[in-house]
């Protein structure tokens, strides 16, 4: 059987934020109100679809001294205590009085492991020793969770109490704890109980991984964000009645669109990968200038602008004259090549249009082209890379059991990289450089993705960046 | 094969590309969950097409097939292109009037010699081979028409492989290989068109070869290099293979104004076999062999462009890593009745209040500075009550209440939740007590002093679960 743990308590203590947070479901529901759980719900950390442990989130303890009074009033001796519960669950099942009761002892009585929650800001009470009794009574390992909701400090009050009836006594900050705590949390539960170690260590290792693989796929994710906002072009077919001042402000604002909207699709990625389903963000778009942009008008056709696509016709002329000057034995003089070049030439020069205006499957070969981008600023490709690296560490290190949305800017984009190490960022700015040029090989994108990814292993630090949470 | 791993190449980025907006973790479990499925060697490939079959529900013809169908369009009209300009250059060449047999010299040199010189700087100019030499490639294949038809391509397939092609950094193997088997097809073309036109001069009309040359050349030498070029079929087809006699009767002078007897002519046509195997060992084959390698090489640079693309590898990604995730049952939010209890009246003067601490909410001192603070006189004796004492001993308390009091003011921590346990509380006041009696509960914070708004509204609307018209909660 897996280990399964029932997070129990008093309402309203940060039961469902715990297992937000352990569980990474930000849907979750989470309130001021109490009675917002109704029932248990079962969360299974399946790797690679074996399920390692499953986390029960309860409702709480609601009429605790009346359960107390029932279990007291038929107990004779501490062997009959657990059963004893047991009988209060299958006694009780469907009676509305006690069904709270009921939904958080059912998974104790089966077996699981107890995860007892208090709210150390808040002063202890000795109405809680009623829940402790009883949970006590379950027989199973339990450990206390302290959470912390709150400014207050009665941590240590709480410890004390706690200690009597808990053999593993941990503080919990569930808003507030980071990958690591979570990990020794979960360590935690495999002390409860040395047949439930071996699962639970795996479940470790496995999150370890794949914490690892998330930073790696964001890192991809950001490195294809960036070469793609590099080599973003946004071209337009002109013709001869269009107000080419009016298209070109058109097309930069749709370039600027195209921008803003890769970015929110890397950003969506980076949450989804980390499991921030319903997180909202505030961020604001890439200002681009004009300054920061190409925008000219050109002609191709087949890719070729019309000045190398008369060097290609001469070229052509030239070897298929020059055929004709061999066919001659060199009589010629290589008047077939001259020839050939010449009206090759003029040919592409003065046919091209013609040409450009077929079209072929419903493309037309070429013509006039107004172009905006790629962008040129050599600052860009930081920016999108701080934005990107500042958003990873939000949404990498923020807890789902926050419900408020993200707010994120940078206020020193290139200082936001002096937190790198510098061999990291030598290399970031040769391969950032190799990007913006307007090309980057398959070999340096692996390696853009590499840097980034060890980019998103530091921190950007707290000087360059603004982080706050908006309400 | 080349055409199904470009088509899916196609059809799978379609596919990404339109299943861009679907959440990360729900494409991780739909591709995990889909990937498990699969076969365990499966190859890259193949895992690509069922997940596309799958996933995308495709209709025939989909744009990768059309994309691969305009591929084969292309090399079929290069082919022919070819094979006109072929055709074209050996009705040239062989052109024999009567006058002069054909000049072997310079119809080789034409028809295999040039052909074979551009076949060699391709082999050269194959990347990697010789450093440097670059400029000259880019300014070779700026000139092919295979470049220009792959541009053309790749508006069509939009996958942009040839456009960047000029740019060495991002050329990709796909599109150099592919440029080349176009290349070979307009080759291949060529020397069809070659041959098909020779064979049909040698049926149809008497031709006659010879060769020529100003220098002092000894037909022993020449019957040598002629014989070299000649080893590959001279075991086993040695009727093309000129034997010294032949080539010391083919040399030829144009001041021979006489023309060629009928017997110098027949003997002067028996070249023939050596010119179409020339052409075809050294013009046709190579060429054949250079299609066949580069469809090769296409094939590995198609694959790897399909499992080395972005989108295509976090596909794979998808359906190979495993999933450490959790599944819950969560449903929907539960519904919280958001109804509250009425305001509290106005406190009147001088009505008898009975005050009530749950829990150890408030000391007794604190509470009695409340209650006179808000309620003047006439304050009946503070009754401390918890849910840690048994339910006769709340019960005697509650019934000990004087008869006079009109309303019973009940002090509670407001920083914990009401329970259940507590309208319990309530309900066993009001069977104590008449049912015109106020009961005024008032929550209050850890320094005893008062709640805020919202943790009020939060016990006025926990406590409509306690039907009773005279409850009310006030902030202390």
């Amino acid at each position: 059987m897996i280990p399964s743990f029932a997070v129990v308590g008093h309402p309203n203590k940060g039961k469902s934020s715990i297992v937000a947070t352990l569980a990474e479901d930000d849907r979750i529901h989470i309130g001021p109100t109490p009675g917002t759980t109704r029932r248990a719900h079962h969360y299974t950390l399946s790797v690679a679809g074996e399920p390692q442990y499953v986390l029960v989130d309860t409702p709480g303890f609601q009429r605790a001294r009346e359960v107390l009074d029932w279990l007291q009033s038929r107990a004779k001796s501490a062997s009959e205590r657990p059963g004893l519960v047991a009988e209060f669950v299958r006694t009780h099942e469907g009676d509305v009085r006690f069904r709270d009761e009921c939904e958080l002892l059912d998974p104790i009585v089966a077996g699981a492991g107890i995860l007892y929650v208090v709210d150390g800001a808040k002063p202890y009470g000795p109405e809680y020793e009623i829940e402790m009794q009883i949970l006590q009574w379950t027989g199973q390992p339990r450990m206390a969770l302290i959470n912390l909701i709150g400014s207050g400090d009665h941590v240590d009050d709480w410890r004390h109490a706690l200690a009597q009836y808990f053999s593993i006594v941990r503080v919990f900050d569930a808003v507030n704890a980071d990958f690591d705590n979570r990990l020794s949390l979960l360590r935690g539960f495999g002390e409860l109980n040395e047949d439930w170690r071996g699962a639970v260590d795996k479940a470790v290792a496995a999150l370890k991984t794949e914490r690892r693989r998330r930073r790696e796929r964001s890192a991809r994710d950001i490195a294809s964000c960036l070469i793609d906002s590099l080599e973003m072009v946004q071209r337009v077919a002109l013709d001869d009645r269009q107000d080419v001042e009016e298209l070109q402000s058109r097309l930069m604002a749709q370039f600027q669109d195209r921008i803003r909207r890769r970015e929110r699709r890397s950003r969506d990625a980076v949450q989804s990968l980390y499991r921030h389903q319903s997180l909202t963000r505030e961020e604001a778009a890439t200002e681009l200038l004009h300054s920061d942009l190409f925008t000219g008008e050109g002609w191709e056709l087949f890719g070729l602008s019309r000045t190398q696509l008369a060097i290609s016709g001469a070229l052509t002329g030239a070897v298929a004259g020059g055929g004709i000057d061999a066919l001659l034995g060199g009589a010629s003089l290589l008047l077939g090549a001259g020839i050939g070049a010449l009206l090759g030439s003029a040919g592409a020069w003065l046919g091209g249009e013609e040409i450009a205006k077929v079209k072929v499957l419903g493309e037309p070969l070429g013509g006039r082209v107004l172009q905006v981008g790629p962008v040129r600023s050599a600052n860009f490709p930081w920016v999108i890379l701080g934005r990107a690296w500042v958003h990873h560490h939000l949404v990498a290190e923020r807890n789902h059991a926050r419900r408020e949305s993200i707010a994120s800017s940078i206020t020193a984009e290139r200082h936001l990289m002096d937190a790198l190490p510098d061999e990291l960022r030598r290399a970031l700015s040769r391969l950032l450089k190799r990007a913006a040029a307007g090309g980057i090989s398959a070999a340096d994108r692996l390696s853009l993705a590499q840097r980034i990814g060890e980019m998103l292993e530091n921190n950007p630090g707290n000087t360059a960046v603004v982080d706050s949470d908006v309400d | 094969m080349s055409d199904s791993q470009l088509a899916l190449l196609v059809d799978v980025k379609n596919a990404l590309s339109e299943d861009a907006d679907t959440p990360y973790s729900e494409r991780l479990e739909r591709d995990r969950a889909f990937g498990r499925g699969l076969a365990e060697n499966l190859s890259a490939a193949d895992q690509l097409l069922a997940w596309w079959r799958t996933t995308a529900d495709p209709v025939s013809p989909t744009a990768g097939e059309r994309v691969v169908r305009l591929r084969r369009m292309v090399s079929a009209v290069l082919c022919l292109i070819g094979a006109l300009l072929g055709m074209s250059l050996s009705t040239i060449v062989f052109g024999y009037d009567g006058a002069y047999p054909v000049n072997l010299f310079a119809l080789l040199g034409v028809v295999v010699g040039i052909p074979f010189v551009l076949l060699i700087l391709t082999l050269l100019l194959l990347p990697g081979w010789i450093p440097g030499l670059g400029v000259v490639r880019d300014a070779v294949s700026g000139i092919s028409p295979s470049r220009w038809v792959g541009v053309w391509l790749d508006r069509y397939s939009r996958l942009n492989l040839f456009s960047t092609y000029s740019d060495q950094r991002r050329r990709s193997s796909f599109a150099r290989w592919q440029l080349i088997v176009f290349s070979q097809w307009l080759a291949v073309g060529f020397f069809l068109g070659v041959l098909l036109v020779a064979w049909l001069l040698v049926v149809v009309t008497d031709l006659a070869f010879g060769w020529s040359t100003t220098l002092q050349a000894d037909s022993a030498v020449v019957h040598g290099a002629l014989n070299t070029l000649a080893s590959p079929w001279s075991a086993w087809l040695p009727v093309a293979v000129p034997d010294l006699e032949l080539v010391a009767a083919s040399r030829f002078y144009r001041l021979e104004a006489d023309g060629l007897s009928s017997a110098r002519a027949v003997q002067l046509g028996e070249w023939w076999p050596f010119v179409l195997m020339v052409i075809v060992v050294y013009g046709l084959l190579p060429r054949v062999a250079l299609l066949i390698a580069g469809y090769w090489r296409l094939r590995l640079a198609t694959r790897s462009l399909l499992v080395a693309d972005p989108d295509t590898a976090a596909l794979l990604d998808r359906l190979a890593l495993p999933v450490v995730g959790y599944v819950g049952d969560a449903s929907a939010e539960e519904s919280v009745d958001s109804s509250s209890v009425a305001s509290p009246p106005s406190v009147e003067a001088g009505v008898t209040t009975q005050a009530l601490v749950w829990n150890d909410a408030v000391g007794t001192a604190a509470a009695t500075d409340w209650l006179s603070a808000n309620h003047g006189a006439q304050l009946a004796q503070l009754i401390q009550l918890s849910v840690l004492q048994d339910l006769a001993e709340r019960t005697a308390a509650l019934q000990a209440i004087d008869k006079e009091v009109r309303r019973i003011v009940i002090f509670t921590k407001g920083w914990e939740p009401p329970l259940l346990e507590f309208s319990d509380f309530l309900e066993l006041i009001r069977e104590n007590v008449a049912a015109d009696v106020s009961l005024m509960v008032v929550p209050l914070d850890v320094s005893g002093v008062k709640v805020q708004a919202a943790e009020r509204d939060i016990w006025a609307r926990a406590l409509t679960n306690v039907d009773d018209a005279r409850l009310y909660v006030v902030e202390a």
